[in-house]
């Protein structure tokens, strides 16, 4: 093997008027240290974590932490959840996957909170082969809300009409695509359960409880337990490019519901859904608007029956009025229209996944039979920040603003 | 009071007594600087601790925690605001001594093309014969495996992306060539084509598992790194072989504060220009990895009791180019930080209106995405924040664009050329590539400076360097200058004015290396009259310095020397 020695000139020697020895000068630092003294004052702060981290990459604690909550096929997530009515929440969910091919999945889970709120839930999916791989899918859910805001039925409900209403709710459910596995764009879902539903005075450290005996008229089926026969039919067709960070695209849903008290036959609803979300991209590279619009209208089920509440079309927050508090408005109608823009201001190398900014501007409104006014329209505006990869949205944060005041929500399944 | 006034008095006299020292200029006291100069370093006694920086945490600090320092900060809004401030390692020319962090190679002399085919390799290679597998990497983002050879010597392989041959390997080995010729300290790396047939398991090779605990290193896992590889026509597959280099390994250095187990360590790295004007470099061989993980500290034993000092080598060239260490650079990469949060933030009230840059792809799979169209070196940024980058000033790019105007298209074409490259049009293509941001980023750090460099003396001719005709660059003039006696206790007096255009030849070349261009690259100004007048002025010989002023348009630079007999000897520039 050849071996050469890189040549480098040695430097010239010192001739004493000159010196080829390079002598540090050391500045006055001390004023610099003082202005940075912040700078210095983050990093120790984030020392301990520093410390984590390097341990945790170290020993791979990350991945020794999830072989321990993972046994075969199972894995056990935690699950979290933080609302300024309910508190923190948290619990467990155990995940089933079948690995390849068939498509088999199941879960079951739980939420505690801190004012003893919990939900339990449960869910099975996976395909049937004799059935054109169709797949059915199981659902399960119990679930204590002491804290549920209730304003009343009625698209003009005051602010000040706010009451905390006990919803406990269990519920069965078994679907079924109507669709073969095969189909791209177009999808439908037949799905029969049994829902059953206590409704009660709310318990609230804030909020004054509803009763029997309040100005506003308490809801259908208030202190009582009432189990009801729940089919539902829908069909949507979906053209949207990817489903995480749709640039282009249409979604137009429809579907019927029904509710038929079982346990109480005054009790009995229809509700008719009709919804469109068209993507259109006004700029290149996902900039995108987003057009929204849709309607409820719920009927009872025979003449002289009661609508249910669950039937009932909701607004607020997540229902198309994401300014105002979560079911801010119930009422037998409801229309809304929405224009969001959405921007691209992150987007992580070139994997699809990025941080994409939103403005919106939401318009809806709530009435009963007789109650259609231009005064009931509700109007909403706020922005908000969506962390997507294009196979699915990871996290969503919303700032809503109304003449009401401000809502934020934190969460991981898409409104669009 | 009869003490305080005396005190006052002792003051004052004291003071009085300073008085024409501190009016001396830094420059004026012997010994003065030579152009080139080494750091001086003691052989430590004890060997520096070995170092272990967490990669994520690296990742973190540099995306999280200094952002948020900064902003927090108002000495960052004061150096902003001012400019920065000064690297310390830099003598009275604003030349980089030469260190165990960086050696004046190009600068100092002409090298060969041969040489800059060589870069900083002392061999051909691995040994014939046998590779000796003695651990191996399947995970991450270059796998690859450490190798013995035939000679003993240990060898760290790295492969391709399997869907981008010659990519990555090719990248690294041009890249050190490059940097090598630059000045810095780099292992020696070759891209090789092997027959898969020379790898042979060690007994005892191992790699690290998903925990990353040791276990054997198998057939199986050299087969997963191996197979996936496209081989040429006699079945070989292509890697890069980079030799540990000399010494006991460290660890990685960080490119802020000193090591303080290192007493020859004694400049802040984020103050070292040899590490500013890296950026200009990096930027220029779009390497956007330029993070502590991607460098070394060796321990080099130079007495016989173990006594040693610490050299300090740049690694890991994966992400040079248009490569990463799994495959082509993203369109985004080397616009802005991985995660920029000014970019973020401008995207958000910008409502999506803005646009940047996003680099397209060449028409070569060996290449991937590095161009020069779009490329500008204002924008260029690394994947991740550099401590040293961070606090760079334009004097620093100035004097990396003044090493990088002496890289010359035979230098560049010769340091492709070990890349190896079969791809037909790719060589040539790169070569192009770093001609075109080599030409921007000269015209980038010469922005506002005069391109005069490294002045020197032939009798009574003060000779300078045109940077710009060394570097290609079109001429912008002539330039101008004025010389004066700089007179310490009194008023400048004004000696001559006169224009001087480049001419050549460059400097001769040295033993070994090839015969230089004969272009013109210098400006040559015989100061002899000017040095008569000077010595028929009263109490010049005993402050016999000459200030040249030189002018070109708006920017302009001063070279002091001092007169000794019949001779000039530069002992400072100021720009």
């Amino acid at each position: 093997m050849r071996e050469v020695p890189p040549t480098v000139e040695p430097p010239p020697p010192d001739d004493g008027l000159t010196t080829s020895t390079f002598h540090v000068h050391r500045p006055f630092r001390l004023h610099w240290g003082l202005l940075n003294l912040p700078e210095r004052i983050i990093q120790l702060t984030f020392v301990p974590i520093g410390l984590l981290v390097a341990v945790t990459e170290e020993k791979r604690l990350d991945k020794r932490i999830a072989t321990l909550f993972k046994f075969g096929n199972f894995k056990v997530a935690p699950r979290f959840k933080l609302s300024f009515g309910d508190g923190l929440g948290a619990g467990l969910k155990l995940k089933y996957k079948q690995p390849t091919g068939a498509r088999r999945s199941a879960s079951l889970g739980f939420i505690y909170r801190l004012n003893k709120d919990y939900l339990i839930d449960s869910k099975f999916e996976q395909p049937v082969g004799t059935f054109n791989d169709r797949r059915v899918y199981g659902y399960a859910l119990v679930e204590r809300d002491v804290n549920e805001r209730f304003y009343g039925i009625g698209g003009d409900s005051s602010v000040d009409s706010k009451r905390a209403l006990t919803n406990n709710h269990q519920f069965v459910h078994a679907s079924v695509d109507l669709q073969p596995a095969n189909w791209v764009d177009n999808s439908g879902l037949f799905t029969i359960g049994l829902f059953r539903q206590t409704l009660a005075e709310g318990i609230s450290t804030s909020t004054p409880p509803i009763t029997a005996m309040d100005t506003i008229p308490p809801p259908p089926g208030f202190g009582s337990t009432v189990t009801y026969l729940n089919p539902v039919l829908s069909a949507t067709h979906d053209t949207r490019d990817t489903h995480g960070r749709p640039s282009r695209g249409l979604v137009a849903q429809a579907s019927a519901e029904a509710m038929i008290g079982i346990s109480d036959s005054n009790l009995g609803g229809l509700k008719f859904k009709a919804q469109a979300q068209w993507y259109l991209p006004v700029l290149p590279q996902s900039r995108t608007f987003v057009v929204d619009i849709g309607g409820i209208a719920t009927v009872p089920l025979f003449s002289g029956d009661l609508i249910p509440l669950a039937t009932y079309a909701e607004l607020g927050r997540d229902n198309h009025l994401r300014g105002y508090s979560r079911t801010r408005f119930r009422d037998r109608y409801a229309v809304w229209a929405s224009g969001e823009y959405r921007y691209p201001i992150f987007e992580y190398e070139d994997t699809g996944v990025g941080l994409d900014s939103f403005v919106f501007l939401d318009t809806a409104t709530a009435f009963g039979d007789d109650k259609l006014s231009a005064s009931n329209i509700r109007y909403s505006y706020g922005g908000g920040f969506r962390l997507a990869a294009e196979t699915g949205l990871v996290s969503e944060l919303t700032l809503g603003f109304s003449p009401e005041g401000f809502v934020y929500s934190i969460g991981g399944e898409a409104k669009f | 009071m009869r003490r305080a006034v005396l005190h006052i008095a002792t003051a004052a006299a004291v003071l009085a007594g300073l008085a024409p020292s501190a009016c001396t200029p830094q420059w004026k006291q012997t010994p003065h600087d030579q152009l080139f100069q080494r750091e001086p370093v003691v052989a430590l006694i004890g060997k520096p601790d070995k170092r272990k920086i967490s990669d994520w945490w690296d990742r973190g600090t540099q995306i999280f925690v200094r952002p948020l320092g900064r902003v927090l900060s108002p000495g960052r809004l004061v150096e902003k605001v001012i400019g920065g401030r000064t690297a310390q390692d830099i003598n009275a020319f604003g030349a980089v001594p030469d260190s165990e962090w960086y050696q004046n190679r190009i600068s100092r002399r002409p090298f060969s093309s041969e040489e800059a085919f060589a870069g900083a390799t002392r061999s051909t290679g691995p040994a014939v014969g046998a590779l000796h597998v003695i651990s191996g990497k399947l995970n991450g983002a270059s796998p690859g495996f450490v190798v013995r050879d035939n000679d003993g010597i240990v060898w760290y392989l790295k492969l391709d992306p399997p869907a981008s041959p010659e990519l990555s390997t090719s990248a690294e080995t041009i890249s050190s060539r490059l940097l090598y010729l630059a000045g810095y300290h780099v292992a020696e790396i070759h891209a090789l084509d092997v027959e898969p047939r020379r790898f042979v398991i060690d007994q005892a090779a191992t790699k690290r598992d998903k925990h990353n605990q040791k276990i054997p290193f198998t057939a199986t896992d050299l087969a997963q790194l191996v197979t996936p590889l496209n081989t040429d026509a006699q079945g070989r597959i292509r890697i890069l072989a980079s030799r540990q280099p000399e010494g006991e390994v460290l660890g990685p250095f960080d490119y802020r504060g000193t090591a303080t187990d290192d007493a020859n360590d004694r400049i802040p790295h984020e103050a070292r220009r040899s590490l500013r004007g890296l950026w200009l470099f990096a930027a220029w061989i779009n390497n956007t990895d330029t993070r502590n993980q991607n460098s070394l500290d060796m321990f080099r034993p130079v007495t016989a009791d173990g006594r040693g000092i610490v050299r300090h080598y740049l690694l890991d060239f994966g992400n040079s180019f248009g490569a990463t260490g799994t495959g082509e650079k993203s369109a985004g990469d080397g616009e802005r930080h991985i995660v920029d949060w000014p970019d973020i933030g401008t995207n958000l009230v910008t409502f999506g209106l803005r646009y940047p840059p996003r680099f397209r792809r060449s028409p070569y799979r060996s290449v991937g995405l590095f161009e020069s169209k779009l490329f500008d070196p204002p924008d260029w940024s690394p994947n991740f924040r550099n401590p040293a980058f961070d606090a760079r000033q334009k004097a620093d790019l100035f004097w990396a664009a003044s090493v990088l105007a002496r890289i010359q298209p035979e230098h560049i074409r010769a340091a492709v050329a070990a890349g190896y490259l079969h791809e037909e049009g790719a060589a040539e293509y790169i070569v192009q590539t770093l001609l075109e941001r080599r030409r921007k980023l000269l015209e980038y750090g010469f922005h506002h400076y005069l391109e005069i460099d490294e002045p020197r003396a032939s009798g009574l001719t003060l000779v300078v360097d045109d940077l710009r005709a060394i570097g290609g660059l079109p001429s912008r003039g002539n330039v101008r200058y004025s010389v004066k006696w700089n007179h310490t206790r009194g008023r400048d007096v004004d000696l001559a004015r006169g224009e001087v255009g480049t001419t050549g030849p460059v400097a001769a070349t040295t033993a070994g290396a090839a015969p230089a261009t004969a272009t013109a690259t210098e400006l040559r100004i015989d100061l002899s009259a000017a040095v008569a007048s000077a010595h028929r002025t009263g109490g010049f010989d005993s402050d016999p310095f000459l200030t040249i002023e030189l002018h070109r348009g708006d920017a302009h630079a001063t070279v002091h020397v001092r007169v000794v007999g019949d001779r000039l000897v530069p002992v400072a520039v100021e720009r």
